[in-house]
């Protein structure tokens, strides 16, 4: 029962989120430019009935056409946001895979090491990760790699997306924030039952450590690691957008950040001389929504796996 | 511009590193590295406390009057609300905020940003600040504050509050922060709430120093990255050590008020972890 409620909750959040997205993208764009000395100046000209025109337009041609109009290279949204988004699943299927077990093994040696003189290594990595902007491991990554290859490394393109190999660099850098997170909330919600009295039984029956921490301790973790997979996917995406950039794999978040009409402006005037740089609407929704409904399948997956992990959770009312 | 080392003669901008009179190298224009990141740390401190003391003005009311009652509608709207603001990272959230037409092409670019990006995270704030009341109205000693006749301002002030207060404290400090650690991709991404380069005409840019800031420079510089990996490299260590700072400072307040109460708890640290696990979806890129 309560599965369901919380199952049904999250989908009314999404379909909510997706609503405010679609009525906030919608607003029209017309921007007067006027000549001040040598710059030019735009104002941003708000009116009522186009906005209304382009809400009715997106919801008319969604529901009786089944089409979302075209992109800037005149393909349809759906193809291009779709081909974009199976680009970069490869990307987070593999992070998430190396980044869950990576994440709570590094937890588990966090807190072995938090009354050692090596808790810099463990704790003191996991804080580094914490605090240190994305971009900045990312550039310092490719920096010296660039750097190893003067010394000798062999050489590898470390900007690209067209290689067979050009989806490991990317994957792996995209690793590391997500595991760093997920070995926080471990080492956190294992020292939180580092003084339960279950846990000096265990030990009192002269158990080894091991068999407690892996067997006894991390049982009970199990409902707070799961009530964060959301948020470490969420962690990934942000994360996937920076590294996208970086690393010029034009994936769905490069895509996004290109349909909003951030990048480039200048490089596609020249390959499309005359033609005006727009932002796609309708694509910034469709992708924006898949990254929601990535999230939402974790969320219900992860709802899940608590009901049957967490007998407290499922009689809790 | 040109400088004259001993060394090495006549140099055009940038100038690398520990140039003579230009300790941390300069930019394409030769300006001094060092002073343009004084300088636009002491800007971009400012928008940060402004949004961050923007967000602890609105939440903390909002979460006083959430916290009224037990079925108090206002309280399940905040729940709903940063639940499905959930589904998407801050990040994302942010750079569609910031690209609305109203928001990008308004004369008050600033005012506009500072408030979206306080507003992301108040339904967060205000949920993680009720669950703190919900724990401490179920305490002993509230619970005899109300047996002897408080009222409800007194129990305010004099038992939830001192209880509430390190949490507060904490947590303002470690917001800091996280909301540093947001501009700072968005800079990396050319998304700027401010514009200290002004384009004059076509190439000339005119630098307005009071406007100049650690994303906006951060932004412009990163194509130096291949051929002077100091200037992006220097802009970013700055913005990581802010960070830093204020991770480490929260912290280091959090040890305090601990190692402060610890002779009243039971088990003193999983008061504080159990802290941070309510807190959930903390965003930590």
């Amino acid at each position: 029962m309560r599965l369901m409620k919380e199952i049904s909750w999250a989908i009314v959040g999404f379909i909510f989120l997706t609503l405010l997205v679609i009525i906030f993208v919608q607003f029209p764009r017309n921007i007067e430019y006027i000549g001040v000395g040598n710059a030019v100046k735009g104002t941003y000209v708000f009116s009522w009935e186009q906005y209304r025109d382009n809400l009715h337009f997106f919801f008319k041609e969604l529901i009786y056409e089944r089409n979302l109009g075209q992109t800037f290279f005149e393909r349809p949204v759906e193809v291009e946001a779709v081909e974009y988004a199976l680009k970069s699943l490869p990307l987070i299927a593999i992070s998430l895979f190396l980044s869950i077990p990576l994440g709570i093994a590094k937890g588990v040696m966090d807190l072995r090491h938090s009354n050692r003189k090596t808790n810099f290594l463990g704790n003191g990595t996991t804080a580094f990760f914490q605090s240190v902007p994305d971009f900045m491991v990312i550039i310092c990554v490719q920096w010296g790699l660039m750097e190893l290859m003067s010394w000798g490394l062999p050489r590898f393109s470390v900007y690209m997306d067209d290689e067979w190999y050009s989806f490991i660099l990317p994957s792996l850098l995209l690793t590391l924030f997500p595991a760093a997170y997920l070995a926080r909330i471990t080492s956190m919600a294992l020292g939180s039952q580092e003084e339960q009295l279950y846990i000096l039984f265990a030990r009192a029956k002269g158990l080894s450590e091991r068999v407690v921490l892996w067997k006894h301790m991390l049982r009970n973790c199990w409902p707070a690691i799961l009530n964060h997979l959301p948020s470490i996917v969420s962690v990934t995406l942000s994360n996937l957008l920076i590294v996208e950039y970086l690393t010029q794999y034009r994936g769905a978040a490069f895509r996004l950040y290109q349909a909003l009409g951030y990048h480039n402006s200048a490089a596609i005037n020249v390959i499309y001389p005359g033609k005006e740089v727009v932002s796609e609407n309708n694509l910034i929704i469709v992708i924006v929504t898949l990254f929601m409904f990535l999230i939402l399948l974790t969320k219900i997956a992860s709802l899940i796996s608590r009901y049957f992990l967490d007998p407290l959770w499922r009689e809790e009312k | 511009m040109i400088h004259f080392t001993e060394s090495e003669g006549y140099i055009s901008p940038p100038f690398p590193l520990f140039t003579e009179g230009y300790p941390f190298g300069s930019d394409k224009d030769g300006r001094d590295l060092l002073s343009l990141i004084v300088i636009g740390t002491r800007n971009t401190m400012w928008t940060v406390l402004l949004i961050v003391l923007l967000r602890y003005t609105v939440a903390i009311p909002l979460t006083l009057i959430a916290s009224l009652g037990s079925r108090n509608p206002i309280s399940w709207f905040i729940t709903k609300w940063s639940d499905s603001f959930s589904f998407l990272p801050t990040l994302f959230i942010a750079i569609v905020y910031l690209h609305l037409p109203f928001v990008h092409e308004s004369e008050e670019r600033f005012l506009w940003g500072i408030f979206g990006l306080a507003l992301i995270e108040i339904g967060r704030l205000s949920q993680f600040f009720q669950e703190q009341i919900t724990a401490l109205s179920k305490k002993e000693y509230v619970e005899s504050g109300i047996m002897i006749g408080n009222t409800k301002m007194g129990l305010l002030f004099r038992y939830y509050w001192p209880a509430l207060r390190p949490y507060l404290i904490v947590n303002f400090m470690q917001d800091i922060g996280k909301v540093m650690l947001l501009l700072g991709p968005l800079g990396f991404l050319q998304i700027f709430l401010v514009e200290g380069f002004i384009v004059v005409s076509y190439a000339t840019t005119y630098l307005n120093y009071e406007l100049i800031n650690l994303p906006e420079l951060l932004g412009y510089n990163k194509w130096h990255i291949i051929t002077h990996p100091f200037l992006p490299l220097t802009i970013g260590f700055a913005i990581s050590f802010i960070i830093l700072t204020f991770y480490w400072l929260g912290e280091g307040l959090r040890k305090y008020y601990e190692e402060r109460n610890s002779s009243f708890r039971r088990s003193r640290s999983s008061v504080w972890k159990g802290m941070i696990l309510v807190r959930k979806g903390e965003d930590v890129t």
